[in-house]
């Protein structure tokens, strides 16, 4: 008879998921999908409040990416005033952002996904950690871990503190940014670009023992989403939205992300609180895309710094027009943060960074407005609608980690039909299997908290069902 | 040698903020504590333990709702599997500061008990009275235990 084998939780994520397999009678793998069950509401206990407040309230989405909420949010209030910020809080914004990505980005790789890939996706479950990298790897760790206080270092700086920095705002930022900072972030930049190039290496050196792992845990065609600098290059603040395929063609550019939703829709499904958004002219399922780092490198035509572009090009060999495999996720990232790393160098040389005034002032003068930036997980946006007062009469927040929903579904799908197989009554499936599967969802650092915008905590399981949806088994992973 | 008193905890959940509560009653009170730094953070990271190493001892103080009294003991330092990410227990800390930053001083827990951890940030005058208990009798640990040199 069918059964249905469940992950939950899935672990050495942001946030709380759980995975349902269903087998058919013979035990094969009929389906695995991926299920949210976390739900927040900060689109809707946002409304009444002032808009002015809903940067404050949108960095306390995430304790991981507040800052992404913060630009995306004071964006939309820029927006909604109908000002553009000076220079010196444009700049501040570019520095958090690019510091917001290094951090968080250190953290999924070497933290999350690194006991994986230095320890193997077979090792002891007891062992897969930190602890275990401590072990095998002492100074790789240690750099993560210095790799991931340089970039919250900065956000404290910039913004006051390193989670949840309220500094930014509508109309520009509360602070001038003290030139002083200068000198100790310069300070950090050799040993910090000599750590991602030592992991890079690292990763790359790891590459041919996980060919298998690339090539069946979320190796599909898909399209593709980012924003992009006007001459091609990676972009993370200002520019279009570009689309291509998972030929590398493009399907559409120069998009105005404040039209987003002329062109995304978003889907529900009830088995997720997470949406299911999807590109308008191919419609729900098929216009499915992926945003976040592989996005972003495929999308981009360069990266614009010297030692991330030759990175770039080098990336962009491992696929056909564009780079399918959700595995390199995992190199992405690290590519990217070597770009932050240089465009934060970079943005310190720059006058306007330190220069005043910081905030644009005006009145209110629209009623509807969309802010959108590249967070570490992939394209962000906020839309706000206000009264005349200025209150908050609706918000729809289109998270990164939602539009990588179907995505995830399908590295799940794939990876469990591929590694599974077949389930044997009574049968537990391995446990080096199911971590790949969790390491699928790994692969696009979902935020899962973000996504949902969970009270509390929830316990995740692993269940196994029968077709009359009979209980016939159960597994605790994580912190259940 | 310097102390290092980490207070952990949300002051905007009620008595789980009760330990930086106890940090700022320290820090104006009317004992003065020699070569001691305060932190106050609202969850244990991992970059925390980067600066251990300047420390001869570190103490974390927390909120415990199963606490029925307040202890300060040893931080225990076996193996320990961590199950979250960036949040780090006080285990896991103390163990990535001796393995990773040179970190070979001594490390505290401190328990305070916590009763009301729902969504305020207002100092009850039972909140306070345990807060000042906490920090006499911490103050009290810390100058009969000087650090070693």
């Amino acid at each position: 008879m069918s059964r249905r084998v469940m992950i939950e939780p899935v672990s050495r994520i942001e946030g709380h998921a759980k995975i349902s397999i269903h087998l058919n009678d013979a035990g094969d793998v009929e389906a695995a999908r991926f299920h949210v069950t976390e739900f927040r509401g900060f689109e809707k206990f946002c409304e009444g409040r002032p808009f002015e407040e809903m940067p404050g309230l949108m960095s306390r989405v995430c304790g991981i990416c507040p800052v992404s909420h913060v630009l995306a949010s004071s964006k939309a209030g820029d927006m909604l005033l109908g000002v553009e910020s000076p220079p010196a809080a444009v700049k501040q914004r570019r520095l958090a952002n690019y510091a917001q990505l290094l951090q968080s980005h250190a953290l999924s790789f070497f933290h999350l996904s690194a006991p994986d890939l230095l320890l193997g996706m077979d090792a002891p479950q007891a062992t897969r950690n930190i602890f275990g990298l401590l072990e095998k790897d002492e100074s790789f760790l240690r750099r993560g871990i210095r790799l991931r206080q340089f970039g919250q270092r900065i956000i404290e700086l910039v913004g006051g503190k390193r989670i949840h920095p309220g500094w930014s705002g509508p109309g520009g930022v509360h602070q001038v940014f003290n030139i002083r900072h200068r000198d100790e972030i310069l300070a950090w930049i050799p040993e910090s670009l000599q750590s991602i190039a030592s992991a890079l290496d690292k990763l790359k050196s790891l590459l041919d023992s996980f060919r298998t792992e690339a090539e069946y845990m979320g190796n599909f065609p898909s399209l593709f989403l980012a924003t992009a600098g006007a001459d091609g290059e990676l972009e993370y603040d200002t520019g279009t939205i570009r689309i291509i395929d998972g030929a590398g063609n493009t399907i559409a550019a120069d998009l105005d992300s404040g039209k987003y939703f002329t062109y995304l829709g978003e889907a529900s499904e009830d088995r997720s609180f997470m949406k299911f958004p999807f590109y308008r002219p191919l419609g729900y399922p098929e216009g499915y895309y992926r945003v976040g780092p592989l996005a972003r490198l495929n999308i981009a035509r360069r990266a614009g710094t010297p030692l991330a572009d030759p990175e770039l090009r080098e990336f962009k060999q491992r696929g056909s027009g564009a780079v399918c495999q959700s595995f390199h996720f995992h190199l992405a990232r690290l590519i990217e943060m070597l770009h932050a790393v240089e465009r934060i160098q970079e943005e310190l040389s720059d006058p306007d960074l330190y220069s005043e005034p910081t905030r644009a002032r005006a009145s209110l003068n629209r009623r509807e407005a969309v802010g959108s930036c590249e967070a570490p997980r992939g394209t962000l946006f906020h839309h706000y609608w206000v009264d005349e007062n200025g209150l908050m009469t609706k918000a729809n927040l289109l998270i990164a980690t939602a539009q990588n929903n179907q995505a995830m579904n399908m590295a799940v799908d794939q990876t469990t039909r591929h590694f599974l197989k077949r389930l044997a009554p009574g049968e537990q499936p391995p446990e080096g299997i199911l971590n790949r599967i969790e390491a699928a969802i790994r692969c696009y650092d979902p935020c899962l908290s973000c996504s949902t915008h969970a009270l509390g905590r929830m316990p995740l399981i692993v269940e196994w069902f029968g077709p009359d949806g009979s209980c016939l088994g159960r597994i605790a992973r994580g912190n259940a | 040698m310097r102390t290092l008193l980490i207070a952990c905890g949300n002051p905007m959940c009620g008595d789980d903020g009760i330990a930086d509560t106890v940090v700022a009653l320290l820090k104006r009170g009317a004992i003065h504590l020699a070569r001691t730094d305060f932190c106050s953070v609202q969850q244990l990271t991992p970059e925390l333990a980067t600066g251990f190493a300047a420390f001869g001892r570190v103490i974390f103080l927390d909120a415990d709702a199963s606490a029925v009294a307040l202890t300060i003991v040893p931080v225990s330092e076996g193996a320990s599997i961590p199950t979250l990410t960036h949040i780090s227990s006080p285990t896991e800390l103390v163990n990535l500061a001796r393995g990773l930053f040179s970190f070979s001083g001594e490390a505290w827990l401190c328990r305070i008990p916590a009763h009301d951890l729902s969504f305020r940030d207002d100092l009850t005058p039972k909140r306070l009275r345990t807060a000042e208990k906490a920090a006499r009798s911490i103050a009290a640990f810390l100058l009969e235990q000087p650090s070693s040199p």
